[in-house]
Protein backbone atom coordinates (compact mmCIF):
# COMPACT_ATOMS: atom_id res chain seq x y z
CA UNK A 1 0.00 0.00 0.00
CA UNK A 2 2.64 2.22 0.57
CA UNK A 3 5.59 3.43 -1.84
CA UNK A 4 7.72 4.28 0.75
CA UNK A 5 8.45 4.83 4.90
CA UNK A 6 7.05 8.51 4.67
CA UNK A 7 3.43 7.46 5.93
CA UNK A 8 4.86 5.26 8.53
CA UNK A 9 7.40 7.63 9.99
CA UNK A 10 3.88 9.92 10.88
CA UNK A 11 1.88 7.37 12.11
CA UNK A 12 2.64 8.27 15.75
CA UNK A 13 1.81 11.84 15.03
CA UNK A 14 -1.43 10.98 12.89
CA UNK A 15 -2.76 8.80 15.91
CA UNK A 16 -2.18 11.85 18.09
CA UNK A 17 -4.44 13.94 16.06
CA UNK A 18 -6.63 11.42 15.74
CA UNK A 19 -7.15 10.99 19.25
CA UNK A 20 -8.70 13.96 20.12
CA UNK A 21 -12.63 14.72 20.62
CA UNK A 22 -14.30 16.49 17.97
CA UNK A 23 -10.52 17.35 15.67
CA UNK A 24 -9.93 13.34 16.13
CA UNK A 25 -13.40 13.04 14.43
CA UNK A 26 -13.17 15.50 11.99
CA UNK A 27 -9.09 13.99 10.63
CA UNK A 28 -10.83 10.53 10.79
CA UNK A 29 -13.15 11.91 8.42
CA UNK A 30 -11.39 14.14 6.09
CA UNK A 31 -7.73 13.48 6.62
CA UNK A 32 -6.31 9.95 5.24
CA UNK A 33 -4.21 7.85 7.53
CA UNK A 34 -3.28 4.92 9.40
CA UNK A 35 -6.70 4.81 10.81
CA UNK A 36 -8.63 5.27 8.36
CA UNK A 37 -6.73 2.76 5.95
CA UNK A 38 -4.83 6.25 3.86
CA UNK A 39 -8.32 6.99 2.64
CA UNK A 40 -10.86 9.32 4.40
CA UNK A 41 -13.27 7.92 6.30
CA UNK A 42 -16.34 10.45 4.07
CA UNK A 43 -14.94 8.08 0.77
CA UNK A 44 -15.62 4.71 1.98
CA UNK A 45 -18.21 3.05 0.34
CA UNK A 46 -20.15 2.70 3.42
CA UNK A 47 -19.97 6.32 3.87
CA UNK A 48 -21.05 6.85 0.35
CA UNK A 49 -23.96 4.41 1.29
CA UNK A 50 -24.79 6.62 3.95
CA UNK A 51 -24.84 10.09 1.91
CA UNK A 52 -27.49 8.03 -0.36
CA UNK A 53 -29.40 7.30 2.36
CA UNK A 54 -29.35 10.95 3.66
CA UNK A 55 -30.55 11.94 0.76
CA UNK A 56 -33.42 9.81 0.15
CA UNK A 57 -34.65 10.69 3.86
CA UNK A 58 -34.22 14.29 3.17
CA UNK A 59 -35.73 14.49 -0.20
CA UNK A 60 -38.90 12.24 0.99
CA UNK A 61 -38.83 14.93 4.57
CA UNK A 62 -39.07 17.71 1.66
CA UNK A 63 -41.96 16.17 -0.32
CA UNK A 64 -43.62 15.63 3.63
CA UNK A 65 -43.72 18.90 4.44
CA UNK A 66 -46.79 19.52 2.27
CA UNK A 67 -48.94 17.86 5.06
CA UNK A 68 -47.62 21.14 7.11
CA UNK A 69 -49.21 24.02 5.37
CA UNK A 70 -47.72 26.29 8.59
CA UNK A 71 -44.04 25.20 7.94
CA UNK A 72 -44.31 25.16 4.23
CA UNK A 73 -45.51 28.53 3.70
CA UNK A 74 -43.09 29.80 5.69
CA UNK A 75 -40.03 28.39 3.95
CA UNK A 76 -40.99 27.34 0.26
CA UNK A 77 -43.29 28.64 -2.24
CA UNK A 78 -43.32 29.07 -5.97
CA UNK A 79 -42.47 32.49 -7.37
CA UNK A 80 -43.58 32.43 -11.10
CA UNK A 81 -43.73 35.38 -12.85
CA UNK A 82 -45.25 33.91 -15.78
CA UNK A 83 -48.51 36.24 -17.05
CA UNK A 84 -50.79 35.78 -20.06
CA UNK A 85 -49.37 38.68 -22.19
CA UNK A 86 -45.83 37.41 -21.90
CA UNK A 87 -46.73 33.91 -22.98
CA UNK A 88 -49.42 35.16 -26.00
CA UNK A 89 -46.22 38.12 -27.11
CA UNK A 90 -43.37 35.24 -26.84
CA UNK A 91 -45.97 32.69 -28.57
CA UNK A 92 -47.04 34.82 -31.87
CA UNK A 93 -43.00 36.10 -31.87
CA UNK A 94 -42.69 32.42 -32.36
CA UNK A 95 -45.32 32.28 -35.21
CA UNK A 96 -43.65 34.94 -37.11
CA UNK A 97 -40.68 33.86 -36.88
CA UNK A 98 -41.52 30.38 -38.67
CA UNK A 99 -43.83 32.50 -41.24
CA UNK A 100 -47.35 32.17 -39.62
CA UNK A 101 -49.50 34.91 -38.81
CA UNK A 102 -50.38 35.75 -34.79
CA UNK A 103 -52.51 34.54 -32.85
CA UNK A 104 -56.04 36.53 -31.83
CA UNK A 105 -56.80 36.90 -27.58
CA UNK A 106 -60.20 35.66 -27.19
CA UNK A 107 -62.20 35.78 -23.99
CA UNK A 108 -64.16 32.74 -24.65
CA UNK A 109 -61.12 30.42 -24.88
CA UNK A 110 -59.52 32.31 -21.76
CA UNK A 111 -62.63 31.64 -19.90
CA UNK A 112 -62.17 27.83 -20.83
CA UNK A 113 -58.84 27.71 -20.29
CA UNK A 114 -59.43 29.31 -16.80
CA UNK A 115 -62.04 26.54 -16.60
CA UNK A 116 -59.72 23.80 -16.99
CA UNK A 117 -57.37 25.08 -14.79
CA UNK A 118 -59.64 24.86 -11.89
CA UNK A 119 -60.96 21.79 -12.87
CA UNK A 120 -57.59 20.30 -12.17
CA UNK A 121 -57.24 22.35 -9.05
CA UNK A 122 -60.77 21.15 -7.67
CA UNK A 123 -60.69 17.31 -8.98
CA UNK A 124 -56.33 17.03 -8.11
CA UNK A 125 -55.64 15.91 -11.64
CA UNK A 126 -52.99 16.83 -14.10
CA UNK A 127 -53.90 15.83 -17.52
CA UNK A 128 -55.86 16.72 -20.99
CA UNK A 129 -58.55 14.47 -19.64
CA UNK A 130 -59.93 14.55 -16.44
CA UNK A 131 -60.55 11.50 -14.29
CA UNK A 132 -63.83 11.27 -15.25
CA UNK A 133 -63.16 11.08 -18.82
CA UNK A 134 -64.07 15.18 -19.36
CA UNK A 135 -61.71 16.49 -22.46
CA UNK A 136 -60.54 19.77 -22.92
CA UNK A 137 -63.60 20.62 -26.04
CA UNK A 138 -66.01 20.02 -22.74
CA UNK A 139 -64.70 23.49 -21.27
CA UNK A 140 -64.44 25.12 -24.85
CA UNK A 141 -67.80 24.42 -25.36
CA UNK A 142 -69.02 25.24 -22.05
CA UNK A 143 -67.66 28.37 -22.78
CA UNK A 144 -69.92 29.56 -25.60
CA UNK A 145 -66.89 29.27 -28.03
CA UNK A 146 -67.95 27.48 -31.22
CA UNK A 147 -64.91 25.73 -32.91
CA UNK A 148 -63.84 23.92 -35.96
CA UNK A 149 -60.39 22.77 -34.56
CA UNK A 150 -59.29 23.01 -30.85
CA UNK A 151 -56.17 22.27 -28.85
CA UNK A 152 -54.57 22.39 -26.03
CA UNK A 153 -51.50 22.99 -24.08
CA UNK A 154 -50.73 22.63 -20.44
CA UNK A 155 -47.51 23.58 -18.32
CA UNK A 156 -46.66 23.66 -14.52
CA UNK A 157 -43.86 24.45 -12.10
CA UNK A 158 -42.12 27.03 -14.50
CA UNK A 159 -40.80 29.85 -12.89
CA UNK A 160 -40.69 32.12 -16.01
CA UNK A 161 -42.34 32.21 -19.35
CA UNK A 162 -38.75 31.91 -21.70
CA UNK A 163 -38.47 28.50 -19.88
CA UNK A 164 -41.77 27.25 -20.26
CA UNK A 165 -42.17 28.86 -23.75
CA UNK A 166 -38.71 26.33 -24.47
CA UNK A 167 -40.46 23.36 -23.09
CA UNK A 168 -42.96 23.29 -25.37
CA UNK A 169 -40.91 24.27 -28.47
CA UNK A 170 -38.87 21.34 -27.25
CA UNK A 171 -41.66 19.01 -27.01
CA UNK A 172 -42.94 17.34 -30.72
CA UNK A 173 -46.40 17.75 -29.78
CA UNK A 174 -46.74 20.76 -27.97
CA UNK A 175 -44.81 22.45 -31.05
CA UNK A 176 -46.85 21.23 -33.48
CA UNK A 177 -49.78 23.05 -31.55
CA UNK A 178 -47.77 26.18 -31.44
CA UNK A 179 -47.07 26.58 -34.99
CA UNK A 180 -50.24 24.78 -36.09
CA UNK A 181 -51.63 27.19 -39.02
CA UNK A 182 -55.27 26.05 -38.64
CA UNK A 183 -55.37 27.87 -35.20
CA UNK A 184 -56.66 31.61 -35.39
CA UNK A 185 -57.50 32.10 -31.47
CA UNK A 186 -56.00 31.66 -27.89
CA UNK A 187 -57.33 31.59 -24.73
CA UNK A 188 -54.55 31.30 -21.67
CA UNK A 189 -55.02 31.30 -17.70
CA UNK A 190 -52.28 31.06 -15.00
CA UNK A 191 -53.35 30.19 -11.85
CA UNK A 192 -51.60 29.64 -8.52
CA UNK A 193 -53.09 26.48 -6.18
CA UNK A 194 -52.31 23.41 -4.43
CA UNK A 195 -52.24 20.33 -6.58
CA UNK A 196 -51.61 17.21 -4.79
CA UNK A 197 -50.45 18.95 -1.91
CA UNK A 198 -47.61 21.21 -3.63
CA UNK A 199 -48.14 25.09 -4.60
CA UNK A 200 -47.91 25.20 -8.10
CA UNK A 201 -48.59 27.49 -11.06
CA UNK A 202 -50.52 25.83 -14.18
CA UNK A 203 -50.52 27.76 -17.55
CA UNK A 204 -53.81 26.57 -19.60
CA UNK A 205 -54.05 27.39 -23.33
CA UNK A 206 -56.59 26.95 -25.34
CA UNK A 207 -56.17 26.96 -28.88
CA UNK A 208 -58.91 27.43 -31.86
CA UNK A 209 -60.36 28.42 -34.26
CA UNK A 210 -64.13 29.72 -34.74
CA UNK A 211 -66.65 27.50 -36.63
CA UNK A 212 -67.96 30.72 -38.39
CA UNK A 213 -64.90 33.25 -39.54
CA UNK A 214 -67.19 36.10 -38.93
CA UNK A 215 -66.45 35.79 -35.68
CA UNK A 216 -63.33 36.66 -35.73
CA UNK A 217 -63.77 40.19 -37.02
CA UNK A 218 -66.13 41.06 -34.14
CA UNK A 219 -63.10 40.65 -31.31
CA UNK A 220 -60.77 43.36 -33.46
CA UNK A 221 -59.70 44.86 -29.93
CA UNK A 222 -57.61 41.72 -28.53
CA UNK A 223 -53.98 41.54 -28.94
CA UNK A 224 -52.96 39.43 -31.56
CA UNK A 225 -50.91 36.75 -30.04
CA UNK A 226 -48.96 33.52 -30.26
CA UNK A 227 -50.43 30.16 -29.40
CA UNK A 228 -49.49 27.12 -27.07
CA UNK A 229 -51.37 23.68 -27.03
CA UNK A 230 -50.72 20.30 -27.05
CA UNK A 231 -53.16 18.31 -28.78
CA UNK A 232 -55.38 19.70 -31.43
CA UNK A 233 -58.94 17.89 -31.94
CA UNK A 234 -61.70 18.30 -34.47
CA UNK A 235 -64.93 19.30 -33.28
CA UNK A 236 -66.34 16.06 -32.41
CA UNK A 237 -64.35 15.26 -29.36
CA UNK A 238 -66.71 17.10 -26.90
CA UNK A 239 -67.84 15.49 -24.32
CA UNK A 240 -70.73 16.25 -21.44
CA UNK A 241 -69.76 16.59 -18.08
CA UNK A 242 -71.19 17.53 -14.89
CA UNK A 243 -70.73 19.21 -11.97
CA UNK A 244 -68.48 22.23 -13.44
CA UNK A 245 -71.06 24.40 -14.10
CA UNK A 246 -70.30 26.21 -10.64
CA UNK A 247 -66.80 26.61 -11.86
CA UNK A 248 -67.85 27.91 -14.93
CA UNK A 249 -70.20 30.82 -13.24
CA UNK A 250 -67.94 31.73 -10.83
CA UNK A 251 -65.49 32.24 -13.27
CA UNK A 252 -64.79 36.12 -13.86
CA UNK A 253 -61.50 36.20 -15.52
CA UNK A 254 -60.92 39.36 -18.06
CA UNK A 255 -59.18 38.52 -21.08
CA UNK A 256 -55.78 37.51 -21.38
CA UNK A 257 -56.08 38.30 -17.20
CA UNK A 258 -54.12 35.77 -15.25
CA UNK A 259 -56.37 34.63 -11.67
CA UNK A 260 -55.10 34.05 -8.48
CA UNK A 261 -56.90 32.19 -6.44
CA UNK A 262 -54.35 31.54 -3.68
CA UNK A 263 -52.13 34.22 -3.67
CA UNK A 264 -48.51 32.46 -3.22
CA UNK A 265 -46.27 34.99 -4.84
CA UNK A 266 -45.66 37.13 -2.24
CA UNK A 267 -41.97 36.41 0.36
CA UNK A 268 -41.48 33.27 -1.39
CA UNK A 269 -37.63 32.40 0.36
CA UNK A 270 -37.54 28.57 -1.32
CA UNK A 271 -38.87 26.69 -4.28
CA UNK A 272 -38.96 22.93 -3.37
CA UNK A 273 -36.82 22.88 -6.44
CA UNK A 274 -34.17 25.48 -5.23
CA UNK A 275 -33.75 23.88 -2.00
CA UNK A 276 -33.38 20.35 -3.06
CA UNK A 277 -30.79 21.67 -5.53
CA UNK A 278 -29.28 23.73 -2.79
CA UNK A 279 -29.16 20.67 -0.18
CA UNK A 280 -28.14 17.70 -3.17
CA UNK A 281 -25.29 20.06 -4.62
CA UNK A 282 -23.87 20.85 -0.62
CA UNK A 283 -23.73 17.29 -0.44
CA UNK A 284 -21.22 17.10 -3.81
CA UNK A 285 -19.30 19.76 -2.38
CA UNK A 286 -18.23 17.99 0.39
CA UNK A 287 -17.83 14.74 -1.54
CA UNK A 288 -15.52 16.51 -4.12
CA UNK A 289 -13.65 18.93 -1.53
CA UNK A 290 -12.72 15.67 0.69
CA UNK A 291 -11.71 14.32 -2.78
CA UNK A 292 -9.57 17.17 -3.75
CA UNK A 293 -7.98 16.75 -0.31
CA UNK A 294 -7.40 13.40 -0.36
CA UNK A 295 -5.80 13.57 -4.08
CA UNK A 296 -3.48 16.32 -3.02
CA UNK A 297 -2.53 14.47 0.30
CA UNK A 298 -2.46 11.10 -1.35
CA UNK A 299 -0.10 12.84 -4.42
CA UNK A 300 2.14 14.56 -1.59
CA UNK A 301 2.76 11.82 0.74
CA UNK A 302 3.18 9.40 -2.49
CA UNK A 303 0.06 6.95 -1.15
CA UNK A 304 -0.74 4.45 -3.50
CA UNK A 305 -4.01 3.76 -3.48
CA UNK A 306 -5.44 0.14 -3.60
CA UNK A 307 -8.96 1.91 -3.97
CA UNK A 308 -10.83 3.51 -6.32
CA UNK A 309 -9.76 6.71 -8.76
CA UNK A 310 -10.52 9.71 -7.49
CA UNK A 311 -10.16 11.78 -10.09
CA UNK A 312 -12.88 9.53 -12.02
CA UNK A 313 -14.95 10.43 -8.84
CA UNK A 314 -14.22 13.63 -9.30
CA UNK A 315 -14.99 13.87 -13.03
CA UNK A 316 -18.86 12.16 -12.39
CA UNK A 317 -19.96 14.49 -9.50
CA UNK A 318 -18.81 17.37 -11.71
CA UNK A 319 -20.87 16.56 -14.05
CA UNK A 320 -23.80 16.03 -11.42
CA UNK A 321 -23.22 18.94 -9.97
CA UNK A 322 -23.50 20.92 -13.51
CA UNK A 323 -26.23 18.90 -14.47
CA UNK A 324 -28.16 20.24 -10.94
CA UNK A 325 -27.01 23.66 -11.25
CA UNK A 326 -28.77 23.68 -14.87
CA UNK A 327 -31.45 21.55 -14.15
CA UNK A 328 -34.88 23.36 -15.46
CA UNK A 329 -37.68 22.57 -13.20
CA UNK A 330 -41.52 22.73 -15.33
CA UNK A 331 -43.33 20.44 -17.10
CA UNK A 332 -45.22 20.25 -20.01
CA UNK A 333 -48.45 18.17 -20.68
CA UNK B 1 -2.86 13.88 -10.29
CA UNK B 2 -1.82 14.89 -13.60
CA UNK B 3 1.08 11.65 -13.90
CA UNK B 4 -2.10 9.76 -12.78
CA UNK B 5 -4.42 11.25 -15.80
CA UNK B 6 -1.28 10.74 -17.62
CA UNK B 7 -1.17 6.98 -17.21
CA UNK B 8 -4.73 6.25 -17.56
CA UNK B 9 -5.26 9.30 -20.50
CA UNK B 10 -7.19 6.37 -22.87
CA UNK B 11 -9.74 5.71 -19.83
CA UNK B 12 -9.95 9.02 -18.37
CA UNK B 13 -10.35 10.51 -22.10
CA UNK B 14 -13.55 7.96 -22.93
CA UNK B 15 -14.76 8.69 -19.19
CA UNK B 16 -14.85 12.70 -19.97
CA UNK B 17 -15.89 12.12 -23.50
CA UNK B 18 -18.86 9.68 -21.96
CA UNK B 19 -19.91 12.08 -19.22
CA UNK B 20 -19.85 15.29 -21.69
CA UNK B 21 -22.19 12.83 -23.86
CA UNK B 22 -24.72 12.02 -21.06
CA UNK B 23 -24.79 15.98 -19.92
CA UNK B 24 -25.33 16.81 -23.32
CA UNK B 25 -27.94 14.20 -23.80
CA UNK B 26 -29.58 14.65 -20.18
CA UNK B 27 -30.44 18.77 -21.67
CA UNK B 28 -31.46 17.61 -24.98
CA UNK B 29 -34.34 15.50 -23.85
CA UNK B 30 -35.57 18.12 -21.65
CA UNK B 31 -38.16 18.53 -20.76
CA UNK B 32 -38.78 15.05 -21.31
CA UNK B 33 -38.52 13.72 -17.52
CA UNK B 34 -38.65 9.84 -18.45
CA UNK B 35 -36.13 10.06 -20.80
CA UNK B 36 -33.96 12.04 -18.60
CA UNK B 37 -33.75 9.42 -15.87
CA UNK B 38 -33.39 6.84 -18.36
CA UNK B 39 -30.14 9.00 -19.23
CA UNK B 40 -28.98 9.01 -15.50
CA UNK B 41 -29.83 5.08 -14.65
CA UNK B 42 -27.64 4.84 -17.88
CA UNK B 43 -24.95 7.05 -16.48
CA UNK B 44 -24.64 5.43 -12.84
CA UNK B 45 -24.45 1.65 -14.77
CA UNK B 46 -21.43 3.19 -17.04
CA UNK B 47 -19.77 4.65 -14.43
CA UNK B 48 -20.02 1.36 -12.09
CA UNK B 49 -19.08 -0.46 -15.43
CA UNK B 50 -16.03 2.10 -16.10
CA UNK B 51 -14.50 1.56 -12.95
CA UNK B 52 -14.68 -1.83 -12.88
CA UNK B 53 -12.87 -2.09 -16.10
CA UNK B 54 -10.37 0.09 -15.93
CA UNK B 55 -9.40 -1.63 -12.58
CA UNK B 56 -9.63 -5.07 -14.18
CA UNK B 57 -6.91 -4.14 -16.82
CA UNK B 58 -4.95 -2.72 -13.90
CA UNK B 59 -5.43 -5.69 -11.90
CA UNK B 60 -6.26 -4.09 -8.82
CA UNK B 61 -9.97 -5.18 -8.88
CA UNK B 62 -11.41 -5.57 -4.73
CA UNK B 63 -14.05 -6.33 -3.33
CA UNK B 64 -13.59 -2.77 -1.86
CA UNK B 65 -13.26 -1.11 -5.23
CA UNK B 66 -16.44 -2.74 -6.49
CA UNK B 67 -18.25 -1.63 -3.39
CA UNK B 68 -16.78 1.71 -3.89
CA UNK B 69 -17.97 2.47 -7.60
CA UNK B 70 -20.94 1.03 -6.80
CA UNK B 71 -21.61 3.49 -3.56
CA UNK B 72 -20.64 6.00 -6.10
CA UNK B 73 -22.72 5.43 -8.90
CA UNK B 74 -25.71 5.01 -6.58
CA UNK B 75 -25.21 8.61 -4.87
CA UNK B 76 -24.86 9.98 -8.50
CA UNK B 77 -27.83 8.61 -9.88
CA UNK B 78 -29.66 9.19 -6.97
CA UNK B 79 -28.90 12.88 -6.49
CA UNK B 80 -29.96 13.62 -10.31
CA UNK B 81 -33.17 11.12 -10.51
CA UNK B 82 -34.84 12.66 -7.40
CA UNK B 83 -34.80 16.12 -8.95
CA UNK B 84 -36.57 15.09 -12.04
CA UNK B 85 -38.91 13.72 -9.22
Amino acid sequence: MLHNGTIRMSRNKQRRRATGGIRGTLMHLFHPSYHNEHKPKLLHPESLLYFSLIVLASFSLLKAIRFFPGIEHSILGYASNITPEDVIIQTNKERTTNGMGGLILNEELSQAALAKGQDMFADQYWSHTAPDGTEPWYFIEKSGYSYKVAGENLARDFMNTSDMMQAWLASPTHRANLLNPRFQEIGIAVIDGRLNGFETTLVVQMFGTPEKTANIATKPTEKKTPQLLTDAAETNTTQEKTGTEAVLADSTMLVGQAVSPMEFRDAVLLTPLQLTKAFFLAVILLVVMTLTYDTFIASNTKTAHLIGKNIGHLMIFSAVAFMLIFFKGGMVN
Amino acid sequence: MVAEILKHKLAYAFLLIALITFTFGFFAVWPNRQLQRILVIGLAIFYFTWGLVTHVKSRKLTKLVVLEYLTTSLLAGILLLLVTL
